[in-house]
């Protein structure tokens, strides 16, 4: 017997952060700390009770290899952590979290979202289009740029 | 913004130019054709090929916009850094199994042309991607190159898949 598709009726809970001037979305199940920080915000990510030993992504360098560094006096540090990986990125700023409903949550077409895009969906807000990080796909990309990158996490068997 | 052009059996085409090759006259059959409409919040995607200018918004809907000029000819545009509305071609092509829309930027000359299917041929103008364009036809003393819209989207389609355009840093 096959089911009917019902509609997803479910909210998504996002992080909205800056960067390069562009506004991106965490989904908030990923997220598993945001910090401020400042100076040098890696060494500041590193030295957190807790947080130690993780790698910290510009995450504007990679979306825009010919951004300048931030050079603000402070920059967000976000720990992403799932079952399988964590790694942190830098953001240039961070908004309260949202929840989307499903009329404002479009997948990307197939010609953008082949070839591994970063990217599982965009969220229509009010002020224009919001992408939302895969953070899945974005830790296979960190993996091809840097071994390190990302601490990965055994599976108990 | 679109006239008629002379009514005779033929192949009806949309006739235009995009931003950038101001003077090359480019077309599309109408059947591909679904509107010419203002595309409001084009949104850049990072790390996908520079063909790709970005998602928009249309109808309620998100469409990929592409950068033409930048596929015909093989150059670069500059990257977006804000999400912008801008006047676009929508047409309709097949990705793989699915119906998909893209849409471009154009300039406000369009009109639409009933060719005969016996026009002349004429040369193709040099360094556009082969797999982009069907032909060149000879219309009124003006070549207009007819564009294969399902070639553009392999093209953009392996550009993807090779992930060439990364940063390797």
């Amino acid at each position: 017997m096959t089911m009917p598709d019902y509609p997803d009726t479910r909210s998504f809970h996002y992080l909205p952060v800056e960067l390069t001037g562009q506004v991106f979305a965490i989904p908030m199940a990923d997220v598993a700390a945001i910090h401020r920080l400042g100076g040098d915000g890696a060494d500041d990510l590193a030295g957190r009770g807790g947080q130690a030993g993780i790698p910290v992504v510009d995450l504007g360098r990679l979306f825009s290899p010919d951004s300048q560094p931030s050079d603000t006096n402070s920059v967000y540090g976000v720990v992403i952590s799932t079952p399988a990986f964590t790694y942190a990125v830098l953001v240039d700023s961070v908004r309260p979290s949202r929840k989307a409903e499903p009329a404002k949550q479009f997948a990307l077409s197939p010609l953008i979202a082949q070839g591994g895009c970063l990217f599982s969906k965009v969220l229509r807000e009010p002020d224009g289009l919001m992408p939302v990080i895969d953070t899945q796909r974005l830790a296979a990309e960190l993996r091809r740029v840097g071994p390190g990158l990302v601490v990965e996490r055994a599976h108990a068997i | 913004m679109l006239s008629e052009g002379t009514s005779h059996a033929g192949i009806g085409l949309l006739k235009f130019s995009v931003p950038g090759l101001q003077d090359l006259a480019l077309s599309v059959t109408l059947q591909e054709v679904l509107e010419i409409a203002g595309i409001s919040y084009l949104t850049p995607i990072p790390l996908t090929p520079p063909s790709l200018l970005g998602a928009g918004e249309w109808r309620g809907g998100i469409i990929t916009v592409v950068d033409l000029p930048g596929i015909l000819v093989g150059s670069v545009p500059p990257r977006l850094s804000a999400p912008i509305n801008m006047n676009c071609l929508v047409a309709q092509v097949v990705i793989g199994t699915q119906r998909d829309v893209i849409a471009w930027p154009i300039l406000p000359d369009a009109v639409v042309l009933n060719v005969p299917a016996q026009a002349t041929r004429a040369d193709l103008p040099p360094a556009l991607l082969p797999q982009g364009v069907y032909a060149a036809l000879s219309l009124e003393g003006q070549t207009c190159v007819l564009l294969n819209l399902q070639g553009i989207v392999a093209y953009v389609t392996v550009q993807a898949l090779g992930a060439d355009f990364r940063n390797d840093g």
